[in-house]
């Protein structure tokens, strides 16, 4: 199959270097002390505000998955099916169980 | 890959050879089963949400989370995957003994992980928060529990590998053994990238 | 293609304890018992599921014979009401996981290494592991019989809190969830498996949109499988530990809500409805054009719609709680969503039809199990929109014409489907033919039999006859279709011993018949250019595919006005079997030991946790020898590379077995 024998080559291996993983850790150990920051909500005022609390904290999670997943999983340097599989799983259980809160009043209260 | 064949030693690395993919099976496998876990965890975290404040008029988790110490504990977990990419990364470039003490590192964060765990479930329970006591603590030990599991079966598949790089059975020709494992352990740490979040940091309404 | 052509040595140098643990000496015996509990051979292995298969579709006949003979006039008692619940219970649950699902992974096991062109599956031993996985889980199950205390009497959904301690207080639930969880971990192991075979082995030249039909269906199944599977293993837990560690997930009083249950067994459930009927769309595809002798109408309309269902099947499953008050927006919603699952369900059907249009039909069994399967279909396709409509569906729900309804969908649509697969592989398999005048016998009894049965449970349930009672009494206008209901149930059962008788004459017999050849039915995928029975070995050379339907356009072309000419003889272009140089997979004996530990787990979860112990060790020391034993045995003398990597078998292979061991903590 020409997609099999044409893979060694076309096969992308630049990975990061150990440098570039320390410096994705420390980005992580940023967003980690920012999210723990919203803890203190008395010195912080502003994240007494729901949503501005509920939507730092949402992005700084997507954030740290995205870049574990995408650097330290090497899906960014992988073949894309890999990715696709994951996101499949992903976004179905996502999915599905947004869908059964919803069901339960969990978001609105009716 | 133990057995490899002639013409896949020519090869470079990662062992995509002769597959329709270009990736080998292995690979392909954990990453296949990584994506049926997420509707496993999805399972028991929707769970959680639906009952946290289910208490039964007794106490509720969310009533007595110690959350720096959780987030601690939380980012050894997070820096382990930190030390698992770097024995990946010493394994592929050949140097074993660099490699075996990161795994052994590795190893070691996840059983802090682990141990603050059972710290945390101790004083839980000391403060009234049973196993059986109403569905939100039978839903919050079984989430976090099966995560520790998970966890765990993670640090023996780490401890294996550094005991077979002991008896030099592991070298640089299983690098994909090291990624795969740590595919894995990866994923264990994101799942709780996402449990840290939503539920310990995201105070009841 | 590395791995498979050449007559490879193994190259590792690594040398590996050949008896791990120091027992059980690597398996080297040719023919035998233990050739078969040990074999890692895909065709072996499937052969396995299929007879396992059809010892449970007895047993859950019997069951079904006796409900029948409960039922067939009022007012009857022979069964009491409590057993009446636990013959029902498990033969929904028998049917459904110990014969459908195993019988459909006989298909996919010995089918699709052969139809994409590859020597064996992934992960052989992985495969080995799946089977005897799932029969201690299937044996397991039934056990519940004889040490606990009747079987499960929840129903096969097992709603709660019916399930709990108070309403069910023998130990027939916890069967059913440790049983389940086991069948479970061995059918996740499987569909990874397969669909690394189907993406990653598949021959030169066999591009997806090459594979056919079959393949295609059964792939969808795994991932299915893949991903439902994951929510029933939840939902079975929480009930477990609800059961035996006194958790609250279930209990209305603590304030959990029972209709958590609901959802999560509904999520995995209408997948699972798809996964016991997308095989026997795939085989039916198989048997249509071969039999119509034109290639199958809309091939990509054909894969993408069973795609479409498999994507679907995920947004309906509330549509089994209209009735639970899960609130206006839900059921709209739901209700919406069901209705138009029928469109790529209604192409399938479309397709088949026009398939056959203007061919040259060839009534053999195998065509008449496969007509009757679209047809019968159909018909439980239209009750299903029936009941799509919430409304119509308050009446409906929880009579017997839900149960019309679903039998005509999984025996209608399932199991003919699945007995047409049988007839039309049988001389691939075994060498020889089934019998087709017997086969004709076979087919019209059981045709006949099933409208008889199901049928009339139309009318009895749109009377108002509620499922799942025990008796009815006399003067409700029930009595005249029960009867005939219990007349076609033994005429079923009749045409099953028929089969059976079939199997053993057709047997005797072929020793004065001629061999059926590589191509008995002149037929279309690759599987047939090979000798019949299968080789051990498969292919002596990888096919080189060029086209869709390559088998068939090796002996068929079309000339310039449109016309099929034949160019070759089948004999002349189909393989011979004769390699002698090909290296496969060694057998092993441990994954038949790690599957002996599950049940172990098992009854000690529910009895004695001394016994996890044991279980624990076995499992845990059967894991380690696998992973210290090479996967192909150096002194065997050949070594085929399929791929194998043990730490991450090792990793599948304890994360699976973890979701059980969870049960200890
Ligand atoms: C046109 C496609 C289909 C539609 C619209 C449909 C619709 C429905 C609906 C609305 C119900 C719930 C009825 C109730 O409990 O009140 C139901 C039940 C059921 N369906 Fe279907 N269905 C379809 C195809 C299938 C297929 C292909 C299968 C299996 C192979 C299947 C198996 C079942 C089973 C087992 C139940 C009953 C579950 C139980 O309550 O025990 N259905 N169907
Ligand atoms: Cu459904």
């Amino acid at each position: 199959m020409s997609e099999a024998t044409a893979v060694s080559e076309t096969h992308d291996d630049h990975h990061p270097s150990d440098w570039d993983y320390v410096k994705i850790a420390g980005i992580l150990a940023v967003l980690t002390t920012i999210e723990v920051l919203t803890y203190f909500e008395s010195v912080f005022t502003f994240f007494e505000t729901r949503w501005i609390l509920l939507t730092t904290l949402f992005v700084l999670m997507v954030v740290k998955f995205w870049l574990v997943a995408r650097m330290f999983m090497h899906l960014k340097q992988d073949k894309p099916i890999l990715s696709q599989s994951f996101a499949a799983g992903l976004a179905l259980a996502t999915g599905v169980y947004l869908v059964t809160l919803f069901a339960f009043d969990f978001f609105f209260s009716a | 890959m133990s057995t490899a064949t002639a013409t896949a030693d020519t090869h470079h690395d990662h062992d995509s050879h002769a597959t329709n993919t270009g990736i080998s099976n292995n690979k392909l496998a954990m990453w296949l089963f990584l994506s049926t876990e997420c509707l496993l965890f999805g399972a028991l975290i929707s769970t959680y949400l639906l009952y946290k404040t289910r208490g039964n008029g007794d106490v509720l988790p969310t009533d007595i989370f110690d959350i720096p110490f959780t987030s601690v504990s939380s980012f050894v977990l997070l820096m382990s995957s930190l030390t698992m990419v770097l024995a990946l990364s010493a394994v592929t470039r050949g140097e074993m003994d660099r490699g075996k003490a990161w795994l052994l590192v590795t190893a070691m964060l996840g059983g802090v992980f682990i141990g603050g765990q059972v710290y945390e479930f101790t004083s839980f329970y000391r403060e009234g928060l049973g196993y059986t006591t109403n569905p939100a603590a039978s839903a919050f030990y079984t989430l976090t529990g099966f995560h520790g599991v998970h966890v765990s079966l993670g640090i023996l598949m780490l401890m294996s590998l550094w005991v077979a790089a002991q008896q030099g059975k592991l070298t640089q020709k299983n690098t994909e053994t090291v990624e795969i494992v740590g595919l894995y352990w990866h994923f264990v740490d994101i799942v709780w990238i996402f449990i840290f979040t939503v539920i310990y940091l995201i105070p009841p309404a | 293609m590395t791995i498979t052509e050449e007559p490879l040595a193994l190259g590792s140098g690594v040398t590996f304890a050949q008896r791990p643990l120091g027992v059980l000496t690597r398996p080297q015996a040719q023919g035998g018992w233990k050739d078969w509990v040990s074999t890692v051979d895909h065709k072996k292995i499937g052969i396995m599921y299929g007879v396992a298969a059809m010892f449970f579709f007895v047993v859950g006949g019997l069951e079904a014979l006796l409900i029948r003979t409960q039922l067939a006039f009022p007012d009857q008692g022979f069964i009491s009401a409590d057993l009446y619940n636990q013959i029902f219970t498990m033969h929904g649950v028998t049917m459904v996981f110990l014969f459908i699902m195993p019988l459909a992974a006989a298909f996919a096991n010995y089918l699709i290494p052969l139809q994409i062109g590859a020597r064996d599956v992934a992960f052989p031993r992985l495969n080995a592991l799946s089977f005897w996985v799932w029969l201690s889980g299937a044996i397991f199950l039934n056990t519940s019989w004889i040490v606990g205390g009747g079987g499960a009497n929840c129903g096969w959904f097992c709603y709660s809190p019916n399930s709990g301690i108070v309403f069910s207080p023998t130990h027939g639930v916890d069967f059913y969830a440790v049983g389940l969880l086991i069948t479970g971990i061995a059918s996740l192991v499987s569909a990874v498996n397969l669909i690394v075979t189907c993406l990653n082995m598949r021959a030169p030249g066999m591009d997806l949109m090459r594979m056919p039909v079959l393949t295609w269906m059964l792939l969808v199944t795994q991932f299915l499988l893949a991903f439902a599977l994951p929510v029933i293993t939840v939902a079975l837990l929480l009930l477990l530990f609800d059961r035996t560690f006194d958790s609250q997930f279930f209990d209305p009083d603590a304030g959990a809500d029972p209709l958590l249950w609901q959802h999560l067994f509904w999520i995995f459930g209408h997948p699972e409805v798809y996964i016991i009927i997308l095989p026997s769309f795939g085989i039916i595809s198989e048997i249509i054009p071969t039999f119509s002798r034109k290639p199958i109408f809309g091939y990509t309309a054909m894969v993408f719609s069973g795609i479409a269902i498999g994507f679907m099947g995920w947004g309906v499953w509330a549509h089994h709680m209209f009735v639970s008050g899960i609130g206006p927006i839900s059921v709209a919603a739901f209700s919406m969503a069901t209705m138009f699952i029928a469109v790529p369900t209604g192409v399938k059907i479309l397709n088949w039809l026009t398939t056959m249009w203007g061919g040259k039909l060839h009534f053999t069994t195998a065509m008449l199990f496969a007509t009757g399967t679209v047809a019968m279909f159909t018909i439980g396709g239209l009750s299903g929109v029936t009941h799509s409509l919430a409304p119509a569906d308050t009446q409906q729900t929880d009579t017997y014409y839900i149960v019309a309804h679903f039998h005509y969908v999984i025996f209608g649509g399932g199991v003919l489907g699945l007995f047409g697969g049988a007839y039309f592989w049988w001389p691939k398999v075994f060498g020889h033919f089934l019998n087709e005048k017997r086969g004709k016998i076979n087919f019209w009894l059981m045709l006949i039999g099933f409208n008889l049965t199901f049928g009339p449970m139309h009318v009895l349930g749109l009377q108002g006859m509620s499922r799942r009672i025990d008796t009815y009494s006399a003067g409700y206008g029930f009595e005249f279709w029960n009867l005939m209901a219990t007349i076609g149930s033994y005429l079923i059962a009749i045409s099953v011993v028929v089969f059976f008788y079939n199997v053993w004459k057709s047997k005797k017999e072929a020793v004065d018949l001629p061999p059926p050849g590589p191509d008995p039915w002149d037929a279309r995928s690759l599987e047939w250019s090979i000798p019949s029975p299968t080789p051990e070995h498969n292919f002596d050379e990888l096919p080189q595919v060029e086209s869709f339907d390559h088998w068939w356009f090796q002996k068929y072309d079309i000339d310039d006005e449109g016309k099929v000419v034949r160019i070759a003889n089948t004999d002349d272009v189909a393989q011979d079997g004769s390699a002698t140089d090909v290296h496969l997979p060694s057998p092993s004996y441990w994954p038949l030991v790690l599957a002996i530990g599950l049940p172990l787990i098992g009854y000690g979860i529910i009895f004695n946790l001394w016994l996890c112990v044991l279980g624990g060790l076995l499992t845990g020391g059967a894991i380690y020898a696998w992973v210290l034993e090479p996967v192909d045995d150096p002194d065997a003398g050949h070594g085929h590379d399929d791929h194998h990597d043990e730490a991450a078998e090792l990793a599948a292979v304890a994360s699976g077995a973890g979701s059980d061991n969870e049960g200890e903590g």
